[in-house]
Order: C-alpha cells, then sequence, then structure tokens
C-alpha cells in the first residue's frame, strides 16, 4: 500500500474505527459484560478490519467495504464527536465534562442548524468557512473551559481547531469539525436528562469502577463507555 | 490532574497559532471579473461557408440556428445537459443518461460538436457509479446534472451531482479536473457545502470568474428549504466561502448575470407552493457577499429551469419555458442594456430593457397526440467568436442542440430591436 493510498484510506479507517468503538460499546452495556483497554483495542481493530475489509473483491454481492456504506449515510463525524466517543469508550476515570457542556452545545445546535439550513437569509454556517469572529470565539470558549478547570473541553476544542486548520476532513469549514447531527442529539438528550433529573454526582464513579453495566455509567453521567 | 491542564494549555497555544495562520492564507473577497466590452463589428461569423443548413439574410430576418441531436446512446432517459466552448473552437456537452432518472446505472455522457462540419462526435462515459464510489471512498446511489467550468488557468472542471442517501434531496457536489479539455478525468473530490450530513446542494447554472482567479458557482438547496446560494473556490476547485441569495422554499437553480465588478442579478427557478408562478430575482451591489431579493422578472416560470448568456455587445439573452403549468413551449429572450442609464451604481433592473420574447424554439400547445410534451433543462453557452450554443432536454428521450452564429444572431437582434424602437 502506498502512502497516497492510504492517506486516501484515511477517512474510511477513521469511520471504521469510530463505528467499531459505538458497536462493541453497545454490545457490552446490552450484554452487560466487562473488559480491559487491551483487550478493547484488539476488538475494536477486528472489527475495524471487518468494516474495511474488500469483500467485493472476493466475490461478495457488494462492491464496496462496509465502512464506504457507513461514510455514504453519515459522512464525517466531527472531531468533537470522535473525540467524545474515544474519551468516553476508553473508559478513562479522569474524564468527566463540564455539566454546562452538553447545554452548551444544545443551545448552539437549536440557533445553528435551522438558520444553516435555509431559514432566512442569515446563515451562520457561512462563519465556519473563514471567520474570525467565529474561530475567535471558539479558542475564547476553550480559554475560558481552561481557567475554568475544564481542560478536557479546552483540549477537546483546540485539536478540533488544529483539525480544522490542517483540513484533516473534507470539510474547509470550522462547524463540521465542531457539531454534527448526531453530537446534537446526543447534547439534547443528555441536557434533558440532566435537566430533569439532575447530573449524577462524580463520586459515584468511585463505587462502581470500571463496571460495563450500562446504568452505572450512566449514574456517573456518561453515555458511553 | 497536572498533565491534562498542560497538555490543554500546549494544544489551546498551537490551536490560536495554526487558527491565526489559516485565517491568515484564506483569501479576502474579491470583485466580479467583468469581460471588457466588444464592439459588434469586431465579431467574425465562423465559417459561414459550412454553415449550409442555414438560409441566408433576407428581410426581415429570421433567427437561424444549426439544429442538431446529441448522440443517441440507447440508453432510455437523459437530461440535465449543459456545454462549454473548447480551446480548438469546439463544444463539449455533458449530460446524464440511464435506464431512468435517479436509476443506479446513470452515467455521466460528454460528447464534442466539431465547430467545421457541424456535428456531435460520439458520447464517451465520463463518470459512473463505480468509478464515483472509488474517487468520493463512499457508497453513491446516483449521479445528476453536470456542469462545466474553466478556471483561470483554462483547466477544465465538471461539477457534478452525487447522491448517496435518499432523492435529490440527499445531493452533494463533487468536482473533476481534466487536463487535455475533457479528454481525460481525475476522480472526483468532494464539496462540503452544508452541515447536516452534507445533504443537499446541486448545481445546475453556469459558473463564473471573480477578479482574482477565483470562481463563483451558483447553487440550490433542495430539501428542508428550497434556495439558492454562492459557493466560492478556489481554481484547484476546493470551497472557500458561500453566500446565500434567497432563502425559504421557492426558489431553485439560479442563473447569474453580472452587470459590473460589483453588480449582478440572479434569476431562479421559481418553485413556490403559493405565490405568482414568475422567475424570481435576487440582487448583489457587493460582488455577490450580499444578496437582497427583488421583484419577479414578471415572465411565466411553470417551476422549469432556465438558461442564459451575455453577448460581447451585452445584450443578454434567456431560455426559458414561459408558462405557468407544463413544459411544452420553449422560448428564447432578450434584454438590451439602456445606454441613457449605464451607470455602474444603478442595479441591473433599470439598465437593461425589460425582457422580450424574440423566438418560440418549441412550441407543441397544439399537441393533442402527446399531452405531456417537455422541453425542458435548457443550458446556454457563448464562445469567443460570439456563437452561441443552446442545449435542452428534448422529452426526456433525446438532447437538441441549437448553434446560433455570431452575425445571424446579431442582425436579428437588431432588427428586433430597431423595431421595438420604431414602436415606442
Amino acid at each position: 500500500m502506498t502512502l497516497s493510498t492510504l492517506i486516501h484510506q484515511l477517512p474510511l479507517i477513521e469511520i471504521s474505527l469510530i463505528t467499531s468503538i459505538i458497536f462493541l460499546h453497545l454490545i457490552r452495556a446490552t450484554l452487560n459484560i466487562g473488559y480491559g483497554l487491551v483487550p478493547g483495542l484488539l476488538l475494536v481493530s477486528i472489527a475495524s478490519l471487518v468494516l474495511l475489509a474488500p469483500f467485493g473483491a472476493i466475490g461478495a454481492p457488494w462492491s464496496l467495504p462496509f465502512a464506504a456504506y457507513i461514510r455514504g449515510v453519515t459522512g464525517d463525524l466531527s472531531i468533537l464527536s470522535l473525540m467524545l466517543l474515544i474519551c468516553t469508550w476508553s473508559g478513562l476515570n479522569a474524564f468527566r465534562i463540564a455539566s454546562i457542556t452538553p447545554i452548551l452545545i444544545t443551545v448552539i445546535a437549536i440557533l445553528f442548524y435551522p438558520f444553516a439550513l435555509g431559514f432566512t437569509m442569515f446563515d451562520p454556517y457561512a462563519w465556519g468557512y473563514h471567520s474570525s469572529v467565529l474561530v475567535g470565539t471558539v479558542l475564547l470558549v476553550a480559554a475560558i473551559y481552561f481557567f475554568a478547570k475544564h481542560s478536557w473541553e479546552a483540549l477537546m476544542i483546540s485539536i478540533t481547531v488544529i483539525a480544522w486548520s490542517i483540513h484533516w476532513h473534507e470539510s474547509i469549514n470550522l462547524w463540521d469539525y465542531l457539531l454534527d447531527p448526531f453530537l446534537a442529539v446526543w447534547a439534547i438528550g443528555l441536557s434533558i436528562r440532566w435537566v430533569i433529573w439532575g447530573r449524577p454526582q462524580a463520586d459515584d464513579a468511585n463505587e462502581w469502577s470500571m463496571d460495563a453495566s450500562l446504568m452505572s455509567r450512566r449514574k456517573r453521567g456518561r453515555m458511553f463507555g | 490532574m497536572p498533565m491534562i491542564r498542560v497538555l490543554a494549555f500546549v494544544f489551546l497555544i498551537v490551536a490560536i497559532a495554526m487558527a491565526y495562520f489559516q485565517l491568515h492564507d484564506h483569501p479576502a473577497w474579491a470583485d466580479f471579473q467583468v469581460p471588457l466590452e466588444q464592439s459588434t463589428t469586431e465579431l467574425t461569423p465562423s465559417s459561414t461557408s459550412t454553415y449550409s443548413k442555414t438560409k441566408p439574410i433576407v428581410n426581415p430576418p429570421t433567427l437561424q440556428g444549426l439544429t442538431e441531436w446529441l448522440p443517441d446512446t440507447t440508453r432510455p432517459s437523459l437530461h440535465a445537459a449543459s456545454v462549454i466552448p473548447l480551446k480548438d473552437g469546439n463544444w463539449r456537452a455533458f449530460w446524464f443518461a440511464g435506464s431512468r432518472e435517479g436509476a443506479a446505472d446513470v452515467v455521466i455522457l460528454s460528447a464534442t460538436l466539431d465547430s467545421v462540419i457541424k456535428q456531435w462526435g460520439p458520447a464517451s462515459v465520463v463518470l459512473d457509479r463505480e468509478g464515483a464510489q472509488v474517487g468520493l471512498g463512499r457508497y453513491i446511489a446516483k449521479l445528476g446534472n453536470p456542469v462545466p467550468m474553466r478556471n483561470i488557468n483554462g483547466q477544465l472542471q465538471l461539477y457534478v451531482v452525487a447522491v448517496s442517501i435518499g432523492g435529490w434531496a440527499g445531493s452533494s457536489i463533487s468536482v473533476m479536473h481534466s487536463d487535455d479539455d475533457g479528454v481525460t478525468w481525475s476522480g472526483p473530490k468532494r464539496l462540503i457545502t452544508t452541515p447536516l450530513l452534507n445533504l443537499s446542494t446541486l448545481v445546475k447554472g453556469s459558473g463564473f470568474l471573480f477578479a482574482d482567479g477565483t470562481m463563483g458557482m451558483p447553487v440550490y438547496h433542495e430539501w428542508i428549504g428550497k434556495y439558492g446560494e454562492l459557493i466560492r473556490l478556489d481554481p484547484t476547485g476546493q470551497m472557500l466561502d458561500k453566500r446565500r441569495m434567497t432563502s425559504g422554499r421557492g426558489t431553485l437553480q439560479p442563473i447569474v448575470f453580472i452587470d459590473d465588478a460589483k453588480h449582478a442579478s440572479a434569476y431562479f427557478r421559481q418553485a413556490r407552493r403559493t405565490g405568482p408562478k414568475q422567475i424570481p430575482v435576487s440582487h448583489t451591489a457587493s460582488a455577490g457577499e450580499r444578496w437582497e431579493l427583488a421583484p419577479d422578472l414578471g415572465l411565466a416560470n411553470p417551476n422549469a429551469a432556465i438558461t442564459g448568456v451575455e453577448l460581447p455587445d451585452r445584450t443578454r439573452l434567456m431560455v426559458f419555458n414561459d408558462l405557468e403549468h407544463g413544459r411544452h413551449r420553449l422560448v428564447l429572450a432578450a434584454a438590451w442594456p439602456n445606454p441613457a442609464k449605464a451607470d455602474s451604481s444603478q442595479s441591473a433592473k433599470s439598465n437593461y430593457s425589460p425582457w422580450k420574447t424574440i423566438a418560440a424554439l418549441e412550441d407543441e400547445t397544439a399537441s393533442t397526440t402527446n399531452p405531456k410534451e417537455e422541453f425542458s433543462y435548457p443550458y446556454m453557452s457563448l464562445n469567443q467568436q460570439g456563437q452561441v450554443l443552446l442545449v435542452y432536454t428534448w422529452n426526456r428521450k433525446r438532447i437538441k442542440s441549437i448553434l446560433w452564429d455570431a452575425s445571424y444572431l446579431q442582425s436579428y437582434l437588431q432588427h428586433i430591436k430597431s423595431e421595438m424602437d420604431r414602436s415606442r
């Protein structure tokens, strides 16, 4: 495999890894089984290879790897989604987002999508191409998170801006690196739950440790892993 | 946890620096590139001796054009033809064809019109679904509208609609390049133009150049909203920016007429549920950076595509179905610049005469044998000799082309204009 072929395949590799992570998490949560990080990485690698395998070349009736079909529907996920998924799945005990984060994403998504999809002549999506005000605001939010001692968000937003500046994905629009519909749905669901039932306390985590049960993770305020 | 704070701080500083460089490198918005005005007398009729299918000019002149059919490829359904002049003086057309519109076997075809023998050559496949899937690294369900564009360096580019899920609402635009004027093509590359899974951006109207060599392409959305947008691309076809031309659910398939460096008008196919069935209009006075809705053009439109070109003497031509329902009549209309008010501070509205229908290209109103006669999706282009080539879908079965030579077109337009002036 040449370097250019590998670079061309990177988006498919990325979507395979993320799909595997979500898929394995759902299995783990449904069957209520637990495993450590190393077996988890092994399972994700195997699942990703299955998603990337060129079955069409060995006579399967479909011509593309599964990952290409998934990418056809979802496109590339936002960098923020990717990092949230990876951080929660990896089960880092230190990883805990601020209570305000899903609410902030919810408010932005609810304000953003109707206008970005043609509700009026006002188009916030156009800012994402090169608006210094938008980029400045995003970096300011990252700085506020940092000084408010929420380093995870500061780190994730910074990596998002770096990924945008090197055009890691097909899009050159900053919004596509910050937000996607799946992240918006997740944030809206989590915000509603936290606002109505309150957010679980962080110290619950001590009781549950690396338990795989979905309920325990929900109590710790995590959607995944 | 100090480690994560150190990491966050380092990445934040790196992000600020990289964002600065990214913003710094982005080109500022530029003015439109305005073609230099040519005198009509400079136009040379191209090889009129071979123009055997036309009659000599008689008084009063009639609109003489060379009517041809694009090559038949035995694919039963075809649509959305477009054309561009080539460097060798010939023309190249693109269209899609397959067992039906939206079928998996639809391919993007291309053929050239020889400017000497005035005949279309054989069709060749530019892109099929499998080629699109490999190039785009994802599942592609179907292909649609191809629109060619020549960049500032003379490279031919083709903007193509591709759909992964759903109907045309699920479209996105991909771009291909050709360094040999359309003989061979690069793999397609996707443009990301909307935030919701990149759903629903299509292309139909022709693009134009900005003064800095970047390109403008009028596009449209056809899902939750039906509205026009202007995307700005760098010479390689990479997205730079976009601006909304309209909003809501009533406008599709914009075409753009440029008045001067700052002013332009966009005309749309109307797709309103209620309201006048007329061609909607949007204006810009900031080289496309901001657009404002303007009153309708006063020309009927049955929710069907329109096309237009501006001739070297700045006379504008437009082809459309001048009906409120159906597509069984296709007409050519003209608007002339008004020299008395030719002032760059004026908007196009006041700079041009009202549109006047100058010829009916197809008119099957009286047909009772086939009530579904359809002449649709016109696309017109102009070459350096002043020839105008029109292509359109003929009953979804064939693509028809009409070539007008500059001299015939000019004499006919002058005749119509002098008649109009006399009647005033």
